[in-house]
């Protein structure tokens, strides 16, 4: 069952053939020292040195865990103001332009003036996080409570329901689905933001592998990097679906499979 | 006739809209004995779901009284429950079968006691095999029947019934029709049932009240004289019931029509 | 928008701004590197009458841009191929999914590698990341109108090309919007990006070097000016899709915020 279900959310295997192809191709072509295209055998060389060396799994370690700190954060902190401007309409009429604007910011650009604010530290790494990755939640979550009904919200009150027991048994629960898509997209805002400020400000991750790579004209560890953060990435957005999955599996099944 | 359930004097109802104050309701007032079925027959823009509403307590009329055993309305009431047209968004799509039963006596009852009650009333509208499945999955004929359960596991004295047929097809409504004629006469519960259907109306009234013009008013009422139990062949054939209806549909064009 | 939903929005930006300048100047918050709005204001006044700020502006404008429109190109063109047919999908997704969670940020080392400090850089940073939404709405979009549409086009008896050209397209065409407007707030992320920690120029440059010159004002500035040139960036895209597809676009414009 629990299989079953891992395997519905992956496409049949036989679609990784083109990219097999273009790294089998790329092997055989790419010449064994050129600086711009390394074949794939150098990248597994320069991989198998980093963690030789010690290097690689602190690295991973590190961004792995201030991307889990910075995503909870955002996710308590986007779900909790979302649901405050959500039922407080008022509240959601005077935020509402400045959202927008600060939604706008490109995330990127928080990042020096973090820096400025909190100097170079792992906190003001996690907080950079946060406040990115906030915004696509926090949105999501507002657009989940205005979506309610009032027919729903009339079913407790006509229970007699407290607004704290409406809450909780009707406004959270309907909230989730929308919640869940804003965390979607905040998990692939989380990992550039991650690599991001490591590659800004040096602090210790993946990021900072890659760049100290690039510096060094160590082409086979860049592009190894490159893979091995595909990899990451795409396990977590795979855990993200798994969990997701499991979480709804109470509600209705999602009308458009989009992105 | 007992004690009046409900009792309405003079109700008026005056909501804002995008072009100022409009009146929905004028001058309403009807009384419901204890087990008594009261159907209200109107046409749609009459002020049916509003009146419904001002009776749940979740609408305050403007002008006027309205009585629950005696006793001024201030909000919903115990041992008023209702059933709303739109079941799609009156049950909790998360929440299985049972727990959707739940909901309304969950706060009082634990356990056991919680179980039996709600196996009670999944029992009474033939959905006890269905206790764990999800709203979502149940047919729209299914799905009314458990928010009929939902409202019979309170052990309401009255019933307040919004087009509650109005979504099926012809044949599931007269099933449903009469399992509603079958649950009052084990229950004994009153029920205000409003309908745009003249012959539902008849089928299932003890007395039938017409809403009609912009405002709504009653501009009708009688009692249906008609045996029970009702049969939906012989019922509908008698020369009794076929003038009922004649009467209503005469009456309704008194009043200007449907529009 | 309502008027009092207008009214309430600028008296939200108006109470913000005020309460900062409010704070800052009386002192009760006193923060070296924040400062006051109308100290960021006399910045940018200062900005604006130099060539240099419209500048770095027009040069992020261009990437962002240019990287948009090959990624949006490439990315439907593939996504409408894949959505027409399901064997090109089978042979092909799983490689989209390996490959689409991977972020652009992680382009930069390697595009630093090939092309040095250049606009090529920032355009392989962009178009890396930026060609998923436009693919996977376009693919989406394609093939929940073709199990739709095409029965349709069956019963009027279209040739091939014009089911795709008089039906599918069209049909598609909010969803593909939906990618490209996705695509668009995402390319001028990239840019900003690949100019902060890469090609020294452009915007994102300037945020970085007026940040290690301590010009909070300027720095303000400029990280004002791209939440404005994020939100007008999307307002122009509405617009045109308003007028290439009255009535449609407004409906789906609501979903997909990124």
């Amino acid at each position: 069952m629990k299989f079953k279900r891992l395997a519905q959310l992956l496409p049949p295997p036989v679609g990784l053939l083109p990219l097999a192809a273009v790294l089998l191709v790329w092997q055989c072509v790419a010449p064994d020292e050129s600086p711009s295209f390394p074949p794939p055998s150098n990248w597994w060389t320069a991989i198998r040195g980093l963690t030789a060396d010690g290097l690689l799994g602190p690295a991973v370690l590190a961004t792995l865990q201030n991307f889990a700190a910075g995503l909870l954060a955002a996710c308590a902190l986007g779900f909790t103001l979302g649901l405050l401007i959500g039922v407080l309409p008022g509240l959601r009429r005077w935020t509402g332009m400045l959202l927008e604007y600060l939604r706008a910011l490109p995330p990127p650009v928080v990042v020096p003036i973090a820096i400025l604010m909190l100097g170079f530290s792992p906190g003001m790494q996690i907080g950079v996080i946060a406040y990115t990755t906030a915004w696509p939640i926090l949105l999501n979550t507002v657009a989940g409570v205005a979506a309610i009904r009032e027919l729903q919200l009339d079913v407790g009150r006509s229970m007699r329901m407290p607004w704290t027991v409406r809450m909780i048994k009707i406004v959270i629960p309907a909230t989730l689905p929308a919640f869940l898509l804003g965390v979607r997209v905040a998990v692939s805002l989380a990992i550039v933001v991650t690599l991001l400020v490591e590659m800004f400000t040096g602090l210790p991750g993946i990021g900072l592998l890659m760049v100290t790579g690039q510096r060094n004209f160590n082409s086979s560890q860049v592009f190894g990097l490159l893979a091995v953060v595909g990899l990451l990435a795409f396990c977590l957005t795979l855990a993200f679906n798994l969990i997701e999955g499991l979480v709804l599996s109470r509600w209705p099944p999602r009308r458009s499979a989009g992105a | 006739m007992a004690e009046a359930v409900f009792d309405l004097q003079g109700v008026e109802l005056v909501l804002p809209a995008a072009d100022g104050p409009r009146r929905i309701l004028s001058n309403v007032g009807f009384s419901l004995g204890a087990g008594e079925i009261l159907t209200i027959v109107g046409a749609s823009g009459t002020g049916k779901t509003s009146l419904l509403r001002i009776l749940a307590g979740l609408a305050t009329p403007t002008g006027g009284t309205v009585r629950f055993r005696g006793q001024a309305m201030d909000g919903p009431q115990d041992g008023v429950a209702i059933v709303f047209q739109d079941y799609g968004n009156a049950l909790l799509q998360w929440r299985s079968v049972a727990r959707n039963v739940a909901l309304g006596v969950e706060r009082e009852l634990r356990g056991e006691a919680l179980a039996a009650r709600v196996t009670e009333a999944l029992r009474l509208v033939g959905l006890e095999r269905n206790a764990n499945d999800y709203p979502w999955q149940l047919s729209g004929g299914m799905q009314q029947r458990v928010q009929i359960a939902r409202a019979v596991a309170m052990r309401p004295a009255v019933l307040l019934m919004d087009e509650p047929f109005g979504a099926l097809d012809a044949m599931t409504k007269a099933t449903q029709q009469d399992e509603l004629l079958h649950l009052r006469q084990a229950t004994g519960v009153s029920v205000v049932f409003i309908t745009h259907d003249i012959e539902e109306a008849v089928y299932l009234g003890d007395r039938v009240a017409l809403l009609s013009g912009s405002p709504g008013s009653i501009t009708l009422s009688f009692d249906v004289d008609l045996p029970f139990p009702r049969d939906q062949v012989a019922t509908r054939e008698l020369p009794r019931f076929v003038a009922l209806r004649h009467d209503m549909h005469a009456a309704i064009r008194a009043t200007g029509g449907h529009g | 928008m309502k008027y009092r939903d207008l009214f309430a929005g600028v008296g939200g930006l108006l109470v913000f701004f005020g309460l900062w300048q409010g704070l800052v100047s009386s002192g009760l918050v006193q923060y070296e590197y924040v400062p006051a709005p109308s100290v960021i204001a006399r910045g940018l006044a200062g900005m604006a009458g130099g060539a240099e700020m419209w500048e770095e502006i027009g040069h992020t404008l261009m990437a962002a841009l240019l990287g948009w429109a090959i990624a949006c190109g490439a990315g439907t063109a593939i996504g409408v191929v894949l959505g027409l047919s399901p064997k090109t999908r089978r042979y092909t997704l799983a490689s989209v999914e390996m490959l689409r969670p991977l972020p652009g940020i992680a382009f930069v080392p390697v595009a630093l590698l090939l092309f040095g400090f250049s606009i090529q850089m920032e355009l392989l940073v962009i178009v890396a990341p930026v060609i998923w939404p436009a693919l996977v709405n376009s693919m989406g979009g394609v093939m929940a109108v073709s199990e739709r549409l095409t029965d349709v086009a069956r019963t009027l008896r279209l040739s091939a090309l014009s089911t795709i050209t008089t039906i599918l397209l069209p049909a598609a065409a909010p969803a593909i919007l939906i990618g490209a407007r996705l695509a668009l707030t995402l390319s001028l992320i990239m840019a900003v990006a690949a100019e902060m920690i890469g090609n020294p120029v452009g915007l994102g440059y300037a945020v970085v070097r007026e940040q290690q010159a301590m010009h909070p004002d300027r720095m303000f500035g400029y990280v004002l000016i791209m939440g404005a040139l994020g939100i007008l960036l999307d307002a122009g895209l509405r617009g045109i899709a308003r007028l290439l597809l009255p009535g449609e676009f407004r409906r789906l414009s609501i979903q997909g915020r990124a």
